[in-house]
């Protein structure tokens, strides 16, 4: 398909809506309707502008100025639109599900948690749309920043805690990308992105292009959850279930896992990286983190510490797919990137839902839930299934591409660990969904526990440290189970289940899903994919 | 009519069925549901052999519907039993959810044995795994944890299969079948695979233990489909045989019969003899001669029909006696003429006794096996034959002819039930007296084999002579035995395996946690200066330092 370049302010609209969203936001903080209204509107217009760059034939550019001699601008290509489109559709559905939540659950700070909402979307269209590595990194560095306040949202030491984790863990990352980035400029002269990789990078000296391969994928490797970055992720699950569902589940890690794909497929090239060694290392730390991961995962009983085990594992999905680098594994990885968020963020949500109806969080605590929540049980179910790998949802698409983009690529081998993980993705998720729908509360069958791990072991062990951390009900705002209801669920029907602003969001993001999974081609998505992996791969 | 029906594929008719079902009343959506899904059977006949529906919804070339020498007997065969099992759903008060369910798990079924690709077969195959778990759940009680674990079983065998098709699309660059699976790795991944839905031995374990828990009606419909779709996909992997997969094959024989004669619960009696049955196709195929080939899906039709009958026998007893075990059985044979009658029939036809169904198959199988020489494969044939007749005296005995020990509480019959008997009855009859309407439409090639030659009736004969007699010996020992099941080993084994694994995995990570907390918390020691100021606002700082400082680094390091 051939571009042409347009000089253009949608890029930057993309990411100055949410920019400006955020004093708007304040301004009318006395009045939560309005101050909503602003978020809402900042959400579709940030949306209306990427869908009509999606729609264009031509390549959008802003320039933002210079910085130390390298320009910053913002271009919206294939590769960004995908993630700026993905981002944007899903903050809409967010906002929509956080007034539910935050209101549902009377949380303080609702503006500060409103406006940073906003600066981390800002930041996201900015990481998808920069044109160079320094733009992306100043995005990125920006968007670490804009979430530290929803991180540490509840106030708590626990949160305050896990904050400081995520600040040291994502910046430390960024200063070993930095000096990726420096290294890059140094050899190759420039540091835009270019499809399949920029030649002066291949064509100097390999030694210190692997030390900037290595540099860049440890730096991005952070925020893309890897082997042994991959701590600060289930710490940060302290956040409130939307800040977990939309930013630790898409934005922020995604940003990672899109940054590392700019680092492959645009700075360096699939053939050089392979060239010079660096692949097979990134495709075996990226198997082995989606085994352990999934190997963790299914020992925790906390509920969002599970999802977020399960978030690293399917991140490492991605990240394989993109280390292998044939145009199928690529291809593959980048419908991962939109089928995984789906899912995800469905699968968080639901979590919110159960926090927010029934103050429970573990695991072992939701057997018979399906009578109380059954319309987002079910949800939870087609989504859990969609990430084990089942057809007819979003992820059998994506990780079946992936599989046979791996097969026929350097290290066949490597499905094995899709085939695994997928196993422990099934291992953790059925027994959740049948415990939900046929266990009983308190019951001693085996439905009624959790399969592999006592109940509230969060680490699998026993540490008071972990216990005290996911225990200190960081997001309910000290709504407490209350005890009395133990004794079984009240059944409960669609209409009354929860409210429709939590209930609306789960159903649509499902929606998409299936419909990614039955006809994965409607959705603009696929052919942004198809369009990549084209100029990548010539 | 050739546009008419390429209109859409049969399994379309399944999914109509479905919506009529989910809104209309039992009666009315079991007349349409049986009106849509008998058409089926004119509809596939009429198909021209070839391939329709090219499409390719996920990137790859797909065939949605493809009618050859396999698909067409086995699809036209599965639309008459689901015709029969929603009259026998709907006989056996089934409510209108659970023939929905039957309708998805048949429809899955038909398309998996109709696709024309793997990537389709796949998400077919899928779905016939869950459909059937959603079914028995929906009989909740004590199928609800068997079907959990049937689920998990099924979706680990979906596994390999992947695997397989994924090598196999590596290697060939297509998903269209193309004669087999590729030799070596894939091909051996999706025998795996198969083999869970067949029932390898070691891998079958769902089998029996599903099977005799959900309502009556879903136990006929599981056993006429899942091991069957498999039987014909692993003839679809492996078109030229495999000797393993034959010997897994023997194994299955010996093993299910054995195992059969020692069960007291009839439905999971019959169960365990769907392994040994399937068996015998496993072995035709193994053998990869036209004649096995033949054999195999003859033994297929047939199997399906009688299997599916006695599934339905035992179901009548079950709702009109509210018991489901032997010892509590008995006398039935005056009380219920129909259903002793149609017994008789399914029995003569799976112990293969001259006139029904199965004695034209298994005639056909034991002389392929014979073909070949493998002499130790044919006597587990045989033993097999043997076992089934003694099982099946044993059923007959216990249920139908014996004094009943107690009082059994008998519901009246009704018209439809006995409809349901009888008219699946029927081919197990006409199938046995006319061998060439049965091996007519089958693929390979029978090779002029003669049913009714006089070595086949002796052998057929003595089988018979020698299972009843073993019977009459030894039904007191019989009774005293309990034979376990690979469950003992296997679900603790795979609970605690995985556990500790994953604890393991836990506590390495925990000790790696632990020396990089120390790291970083001496790290921020030497930046947390006073107390009281925000923290993070300062670690930001040192990072912003610390970015200025690598950054310099490297320019003056590297080479200009």
């Amino acid at each position: 398909m051939a571009v042409t370049d347009v000089a253009s302010l949608l890029p930057f609209a993309a990411v100055a809506i949410p920019a400006v969203a955020i004093p708007l936001i304040y301004a009318s903080r006395s009045n939560p309707t309005l101050r909503e209204a602003w978020t809402f509107l900042a959400a579709l217009g940030t949306l209306a502008v990427v869908v009509v760059m999606v729609r264009s034939p031509v390549t959008y550019v802003s320039s933002l100025g210079s910085l130390a001699g390298v320009e910053l601008a913002l271009r919206g290509d294939a590769a960004g639109l995908l993630f700026a489109l993905l981002a944007s559709t899903l903050w809409v559905v967010t906002s929509v599900y956080s007034v539910g939540y935050v209101r549902s659950l009377d949380e303080h700070d609702q503006t500060r948690y409103f406006a940073a909402f906003a600066g981390s979307i800002a930041a996201t269209m900015g990481v998808a749309l920069a044109s160079n590595l320094l733009t992306l990194f100043v995005f990125y560095e920006l968007l670490t920043l804009a979430t530290y306040p929803l991180v540490v949202h509840a106030g708590t030491k626990a949160a305050r805690a896990a904050g400081r984790t995520y600040v040291v863990y994502t910046l430390g990352g960024g200063v070993l990308a930095f000096a990726g980035i420096l290294l890059v400029a140094v050899l190759a002269g420039t540091v835009a992105f270019v499809p399949g990789g920029i030649a002066e990078l291949a064509a100097s000296n390999s030694t210190l292009a692997q030390v900037a391969f290595v540099f860049l994928a440890v730096g991005f490797g952070v925020k893309a959850a890897l082997i042994p970055l991959y701590k600060w992720l289930p710490t940060a699950m302290v956040a409130p279930t939307p800040v977990s569902g939309l930013l630790h589940a898409v934005a922020v890690v995604k940003s990672g896992v899109f940054a590392l794909s700019r680092t492959v497929l645009y700075v360096f090239g699939p053939e050089t990286m392979w060239d010079l060694g660096v692949g097979l290392p990134l495709a075996i730390a990226a198997a082995v983190t989606m085994v352990v991961a999934g190997l963790v995962g299914i020992r925790q009983d906390n509920l969002k510490r599970g999802l977020a085990y399960s978030t690293i594992s399917q991140l490492s999905y991605i990240v394989l797919g993109l280390a292998i680098a044939t145009p199928l594994a690529v291809f593959g990885a980048l419908l991962h990137v939109v089928a995984h968020a789906f899912m995800k963020i469905t699968l968080f949500f639901v979590a919110g839902i159960v926090a927010v109806e029934t103050g429970e969080k573990y695991v072992s605590d939701l057997a018979g839930v399906g009578r109380r929540l059954p319309v987002t049980m079910t949800v939870f179910a087609i989504a859990s299934a969609g990430l084990v790998g089942f057809p007819l949802v979003a992820g059998f698409v994506s990780k079946f591409t992936l599989v046979v983009g791996v097969a026929e690529g350097p290290a066949p081998v490597l499905v094995a660990a899709y085939l695994v993980a997928g196993l422990l993705k099934l291992l953790y998720f059925w027994p959740i969904v049948y415990a939900a729908f046929f266990g009983q509360r308190d019951g001693s069958t085996p439905a009624s526990k959790h399969a592999f791990a006592p109940a509230h072991a969060t680490h699998g062990s026993h540490s008071s440290v972990s216990i005290a951390k996911s225990g200190s009900h960081a997001t309910d705002g000290g709504e407490v189970a209350t005890r009395f209801e133990r004794v079984g669920w009240e059944r409960r029907t669609m209409a009354t289940e929860t409210t429709s602003l939590m209930l609306v969001p789960i159903l649509v993001t499902v929606g998409f899903a299936v419909l990614l999974g039955v006809i994965p081609g409607s959705l603009p998505f696929w052919d942004l994919a198809e369009t990549v992996v084209a100029e990548v791969f010539g | 009519m050739t546009e008419f029906v390429t209109l859409a594929p049969p399994w379309v008719a399944f999914l109509l069925a479905i919506l009529v079902v989910a809104v209309t009343t039992r009666a009315v959506g079991t007349a349409v549901g049986v009106l849509l899904v008998g058409l089926t059977i004119p509809w596939i006949w009429a198909l021209d052999a070839g391939s329709y529906f090219l499409v390719s919804p996920f990137g790859f070339e797909q065939v949605l519907l493809t009618v050859d020498g396999f698909s067409r007997p086995v699809a036209m065969l599965f639309g008459f039993v689901a015709v029969v099992n929603l009259v026998y759903g709907y006989a056996t008060d089934a409510d209108s959810r659970q023939q929905l369910y039957s309708l998805a798990y048949m429809g899955s079924g038909v398309a998996a044995v109709l696709a024309g690709d793997w990537l389709t077969l796949l998400v077919a195959w899928e779905l016939l795994a869950v459909t059937a778990t959603v079914l028995v759940w929906h009989h909740g009680g004590d199928a609800v944890r068997p079907a959990f674990r049937y689920a998990i079983y099924h979706l680990v065998g979906g596994v390999f299969l992947v695997a397989g098709i994924a090598f196999h699309f590596a290697a060939t660059g297509s998903f269209v079948y193309d004669g087999g699976l590729t030799g070596g790795l894939p091909r051996t991944l999706a025998l795996v695979g198969v083999g869970v839905n067949l029932g390898f031995i070691g891998l079958h374990f769902w089998l029996p233990e599903t099977y005799p828990r959900p309502h009556v009606a879903s136990s006929v419909v599981l056993a006429a489909f899942t091991t069957k779709v498999a039987v014909v996909i692993l003839a679809r992997v492996a078109p030229d045989g495999a000797l393993l997969v034959a010997w897994m094959g023997g194994v299955m024989i010996v093993y299910g019969v054995v195992q059969a004669i020692f069960q007291t619960d009839v439905r999971r009696l019959l169960s365990y003899h769907i392994i040994s049955q399937v068996g015998y196709m496993v072995v035709a195929l193994g053998i990869g001669t036209a004649a096995g080939l033949s054999g195999a899906f003859a033994h297929l039709t047939a199997h399906v029909l009688y299997k599916g009958l006695l599934f339905m026998v035992a179901g009548v007893i079950i709702y009109r006696t509210g018991t489901h075990s032997l010892k509590h059985l008995g006398g039935l044979a005056r009380v219920m003429p129909v259903t002793f009658a149609t017994f008789l029939v399914a029995a003569f036809a799976i112990t293969g006794a001259p006139g029904f169904s199965g004695f034209v198959s298994k005639g056909l199988i034991t002389k392929a096996v014979e073909s070949t020489g493998e002499t130790v494969l044919w006597w587990m044939l045989v033993f097999g034959s043997v076992g089934t007749v003694l099982s099946f005296a044993k059923f007959g005995y216990y249920a139908f002819v014996r004094a009943a020990p107690g009082e059994l509480d008998v519901r009246p019959t009704r018209v439809s039930l006995r409809v349901g008997l009888v008219v699946i009855a029927i081919p197990s009859v006409v199938f046995g007296i006319f061998p060439e309407a049965l091996l007519g439409p089958m693929p390979g090639d029978a090779g002029g084999f003669d049913a009714y030659a006089t070595g086949e009736l002796v052998k057929a004969g003595t089988v018979l002579a020698i299972g009843v007699l073993a019977f009459v010996v030894f039904r007191t020992q019989l009774a005293r035995i309990h034979l376990g099941d690979v469950d003992r080993v296997i679900y603790p084994l795979a609970v605690r395996g995985t556990t500790a694994l994953s604890a393991g995995a836990i506590a390495t990570g925990n000790a790696a946690n632990r020396a990089t907390a120390s790291l970083i918390d001496r790290f921020a020691s030497l930046v947390r200066g006073d107390s009281r100021l925000n923290d993070t606002i300062q670690t930001a700082l040192v990072f912003l330092f610390a970015t200025v400082g690598v950054a310099l680094g490297v320019v003056l390091l590297a080479p200009t």
